[in-house]
């Protein structure tokens, strides 16, 4: 009975939560599908269903070549990252070498330095090489990162020892230990790291709007911001064109999330 | 040791082949785009009118001209870069400075770029009867010292628009000839603001000052201020200006202006007038004749500005052309120069029409021969007066728009604030001219010795065959290559006399200077309460919901676990939109409902006292997402022998989740708190779409403040030092945070 009550009373709870945390993008989500001109008007109507918006905004511009790029970015830099991070993060925790602590640490150092104070140099460098303009100097600069390679060495310093001891004896090769060991144990957490990637790549704003100059190479977020004009504030459309940046995320999750919490489940019982 | 499990899920995803396949159609992808020309110009502009039948294209109009030029140019190929007018002059400005320009930019006299020497003069290609056909304003525009500096487009300018119906509703008559005097003004905005009695957020007058905007200034000169005078003085600290400052404020305790005035922008008041009519009279630019007429119908007058002496108030000018950057090779900038000629031309400069903007040369004809608004602005126009014309500018207008709102909301009284805007300002005006272009091109030494030892330290690992050692260089390398190189490269600049006007020599000066601006000031404290109240409401959110989805089973479970966590894969760019939009004075969600509920609106991102805590409520309220998950893995990690045993001694749930599952997260719990505090001090892309740092300072972070020291006024130094302090700050926090944990960070053990 009394657990009876401790479910309802969690259940409420939740849903209280869901709406405030949920709610901007349900908001979201209400404008986007409501007639523009019912937002126009004074008070403003909601909830009109319409299309309206997503006809407007998928006959303007290039949004679909601006999504493969937002797509190719974030592919590349998580499939980029899952292998260099892995590798070190492995190289980390089962290596012995000296300076691995130093490292490490100047490592999780790079995990304080705010993005926007290298942008500069970054921007010249990218210049330099010629990189400007070019999906590279969004992908490049993101192919490691410290924070990855801290998440998943902490993962594989559970990964008791013994194991890669005995693969050793065994003969398998340091690269070996890797490959069919601590690879495929930390699964779990490349794949949470991996989502985790993809998401922060997808919304990356500030830098590819310094470096992406031509209309066909912006991303998605990029490209979105240009349709905003700043005069006339249609809401509408702006929200349809936050709909459409965030709906293939949710696509994402929904795909890998099986693989993600499986994985989870799996590292759990341990 | 059911650990082994893990082994047997789905390999192939990630087999080397699979990856190597996707690199490479990524390569071919990438390259495949390029296509060659005989010369390729690059031209940038900004969204410009709807042409018919389009509905968010703002390029059509260049797109076409750029299409006849090409036919008419065999060989030469003309690449459009579309900018945004949020961040379009930054944007260029940090493309320009750092040598990749485009041929040809879009604007007002680009001064800046002139004391640079990065813009090529047009005296030599202008053609017979060009000069007689400029109007001579608008060729005096772009004369810098003798030499003509861009090819003027179209003028523009602000003005005074009146809602003509709300003032025949109220019983006012329109201005006589359009003018009129400060007391006439009042006057007929306290009959207006007698007609609007009751009705919540309605004002007889809407202003707003920010940065880059004219609009408004004409209020505050009503007196005969001048923010520069003629000998080239600061002088907006004079009694005449402070006159208009108080002038301004009475305004407000008579209820003629909003309360926040100082806080409201160009986006809401356009609102609150063209959209909303809660706004009898307001400042825009020419483009509200347009909107006006088309996209929100009204019946509208333009008039002067009202003044308090003899004179004219007059209001702000702008003339914008094209300018063509210099380059080595003197063929491109021949036809740059072509390029601009002739979009610029008498010919189409008729389609100007459309933009309601007023052409500069006189071939054009008179375009708007039967537009009564555009007639009259024309008159208006007649008298108006310019900018001071100085590449230093942009930094007098910082300082000077962000104490002015100041000064307008109260925070600050206007004389001591002008007096210190004047110290400011005198000393920017004092500086010596230098360019720093050559200078930022070169990587400093110190950063170079950085690769060096990188390098050879790269070199050793891979001599030394040690395996773990060469797998960990990859991602080592790339931080070192994309992070450090860099971070060593903007730390230096920390030490030096770095910025726009002056490179100096090293110093410590820039320090100093950082703790004596208020902005940044303002920025370490909203930064602290922000990182204070914002990380621990998130873990202890996460925390909450993960402990309550876990005592949940089955579907209901996965349910919630995924409701909960789908929001956080939004991005901070679309959860700030939505924000923006929920939070919005005029026509936002909340000041709706108040509305509705016949309560007053509030200023959420317009009152200074409120702005941070909008900013706040956005950071606070939104998923848990990934800390919920990390938070679920870990527990699952406890033993539930524990609970069993405390089932025995009888413990509710409460007391269990107290005395079991939150000691036992702790781990979980600081490294959450730790990446978390680490985030929250670099807070940013909010502050920057939400606010823009206002209104006056009352929003600034410090990212923020490092960004906009860099990107706007260029002062690298300045910026660097704030960011080496920010750097200090986290080191500082992580290292606190371990110590008092005194325990190794558990993650997901």
């Amino acid at each position: 009975m009394k657990r009876h009550h401790a479910n309802r009373l969690s259940l409420l709870l939740l849903t209280a939560g869901l709406v405030l945390t949920g709610g901007p993008l349900v908001w979201m989500l209400i404008t986007a599908f409501s007639d523009p001109e019912a937002l126009a008007a004074t008070p403003p109507r909601y909830g009109q269903f319409s299309l309206e918006n997503f006809k407007v905004l998928l006959s303007a511009g290039n949004i679909i070549r601006w999504s493969i790029n937002s797509l190719l970015v974030s592919a590349a830099v998580t499939i980029a990252q899952t292998i260099f991070n892995s590798l070190a993060a492995f190289g980390f925790s089962a290596g012995r070498f000296k300076g691995r602590e130093s490292l490490f640490i100047l490592l999780l150092a790079a995990m304080m330095v705010p993005g926007q104070i290298v942008m500069l140099p970054l921007f010249l460098f990218m210049a330099k090489w010629g990189m400007l303009d070019s999906l590279w100097s969004v992908i490049l600069p993101a192919i490691a990162s410290p924070f990855g390679v801290y998440m998943v060495r902490q993962y594989m310093d559970s990964i008791p020892m013994q194991m890669s001891e005995a693969a050793q004896i065994d003969g398998a090769s340091h690269y070996q230990v890797f490959r069919h060991i601590y690879f495929p144990l930390s699964l779990p957490i490349l794949a949470t790291s991996g989502i985790f990637t993809f998401i922060t790549q997808w919304n990356a704003f500030l830098w590819p709007l310094i470096t992406l100059n031509s209309e066909q190479n912006y991303t998605l977020t990029v490209g979105l911001s240009t349709l905003q004009d700043q005069q006339m504030m249609d809401f509408g459309l702006l929200m349809a064109g936050a709909t459409l940046a965030a709906v293939p995320m949710v696509a994402v999750f929904m795909f890998f999330s099986k693989y993600m919490l499986e994985g989870m489940r799996k590292g759990a019982i341990q | 040791m059911s650990f082994l499990s893990g082994s047997c899920l789905d390999k192939k995803k990630l087999s080397p082949k699979t990856v190597s396949a996707f690199f490479l159609s990524l390569l071919f992808l990438l390259f495949s785009s390029r296509v060659s020309a005989e010369m390729t110009l690059k031209i940038w502009d900004f969204p410009r009118w709807l042409e018919a039948g389009q509905s968010t294209d703002r390029f059509t109009w260049i797109t076409g001209k750029i299409k006849e030029f090409e036919a008419a140019h065999p060989g030469v190929r003309v690449e459009l870069t579309k900018l945004t007018w949020q961040r379009g002059h930054e944007k260029l400005k940090i493309a320009a400075i750092s040598g990749n320009s485009p041929d040809i930019a879009p604007g007002t006299v680009p001064l800046l770029f002139i004391k640079e020497n990065l813009i090529e003069p047009i005296d030599e290609y202008l053609e017979a009867g060009d000069m007689e056909d400029y109007f001579p304003g608008a060729l005096r525009a772009f004369k810098v010292k003798g030499k003509i500096y861009g090819w003027p487009w179209y003028m523009g300018g602000q003005l005074l628009y009146l809602n003509s119906d709300t003032f025949a509703a109220a019983g006012v008559a329109l201005p006589r000839s359009g003018r009129w005097t400060t007391e006439e003004f009042r006057n007929s905005m306290l009959q207006i603001k007698r007609h609007m009695a009751g009705q919540h957020g309605h004002y007889p007058l809407g202003l707003y000052y920010q940065k880059d905007e004219t609009a408004n200034l004409p209020f505050l000169m009503t007196f005969g201020g001048q923010i520069i005078d003629d000998s080239m003085k600061f002088s907006a600290n004079s009694p005449e200006f402070i006159a208009g400052i108080d002038w301004v404020n009475s305004l407000k305790k008579d209820g003629i202006i909003p309360e926040d005035s100082g806080g409201r922008t160009a986006n809401d008041i356009w609102t609150a007038f063209g959209r909303e009519r809660r706004v009898a009279a307001a400042a825009f630019g020419l483009w509200g004749i347009n909107a006006l007429k088309n996209k929100f119908p009204m019946n509208f007058a333009v008039v002067h500005f009202p003044t308090g002496t003899e004179a004219n108030n007059g209001s702000f000018l702008g003339i914008s052309g094209f300018y063509v950057f210099r380059n080595p090779d003197l063929e491109r900038v021949k036809m740059a120069m072509k390029l601009a000629r002739f979009l610029t031309s008498g010919q189409n400069q008729r389609d100007l029409v459309h933009y309601t903007q007023f052409p500069t040369r006189a071939s054009s004809g008179n375009i708007y021969k039967n537009d009564e608004h555009m007639s009259a602005a024309w008159q208006i126009l007649q008298e108006g007066q310019t900018t001071f014309a100085d590449s230093r500018w942009p930094q007098i207008d910082e300082e000077f728009s962000s104490s002015i709102q100041q000064a307008l909301l109260g925070k600050l009284s206007p004389q001591p604030a002008m007096n210190a805007v004047a110290e400011r300002t005198e000393r920017i005006l004092s500086e010596e001219s230098g360019s720093m272009k050559e200078d930022i091109g070169q990587s400093s030494l110190f950063a170079k010795t950085v690769a060096i030892i990188s390098l050879l330290a790269l070199i050793f690992a891979l001599l030394s065959k040690q395996a773990h050692l060469i797998m960990v260089i990859p991602a080592v390398s790339i931080t070192g290559l994309f992070l450090f190189y860099p971070l060593a490269d903007a730390l230096l600049l920390a030490f030096r006399d770095y910025r726009i006007g002056e490179v100096g020599g090293y110093t410590l000066e820039n320090f100093f200077r950082a703790v004596s601006d208020p902005k940044f000031m303002m920025a370490c404290r909203n930064t602290m309460v922000y990182s204070l109240i914002v990380v621990p409401a998130n873990v202890f959110t996460a925390l909450v919901v993960a402990s309550l989805i876990f005592g949940m089973r089955g579907r209901m479970k996965s349910f919630f676990r995924a409701a909960y966590y789908l929001p956080g894969v939004a991005s901070v760019v679309v959860l700030t939109m939505v924000w923006r939009w929920l939070l919005n004075t005029e026509v936002g969600l909340f000041n709706t409902t108040l509305r509705w509920l016949g309560m007053a609106p509030v200023g959420w991102l317009t009152n200074p006292d409120i702005a941070f805590w909008s900013v706040i409520i956005s950071g606070i309220l939104k998923s848990p997402g990934g800390a919920m998950l990390i938070y679920l893995a870990s527990m699952a990690n406890i033993p539930t022998s524990l609970y069993e045993s405390a089932d025995l001694e009888g413990a509710g749930p409460l007391r269990k989740w107290w005395h079991i599952t939150v000691p036992l997260l702790r781990g979980t719990t600081t490294f959450l708190m730790i990446t978390g505090a680490i985030a929250a001090l670099q807070v940013f892309a909010q502050v920057l779409m939400l606010t823009d740092g206002g209104p006056g300072i009352s929003t600034q972070v410090v990212v923020y403040r490092v960004y906009t020291s860099a990107f706007r006024d260029f002062d690298f130094g300045l910026s660097s030092a704030m960011a080496l302090l920010l750097f200090l700050a986290l080191m500082i926090v992580t290292l606190a945070q371990k110590y008092l944990a005194k325990q190794e960070v558990e993650y997901l053990a």
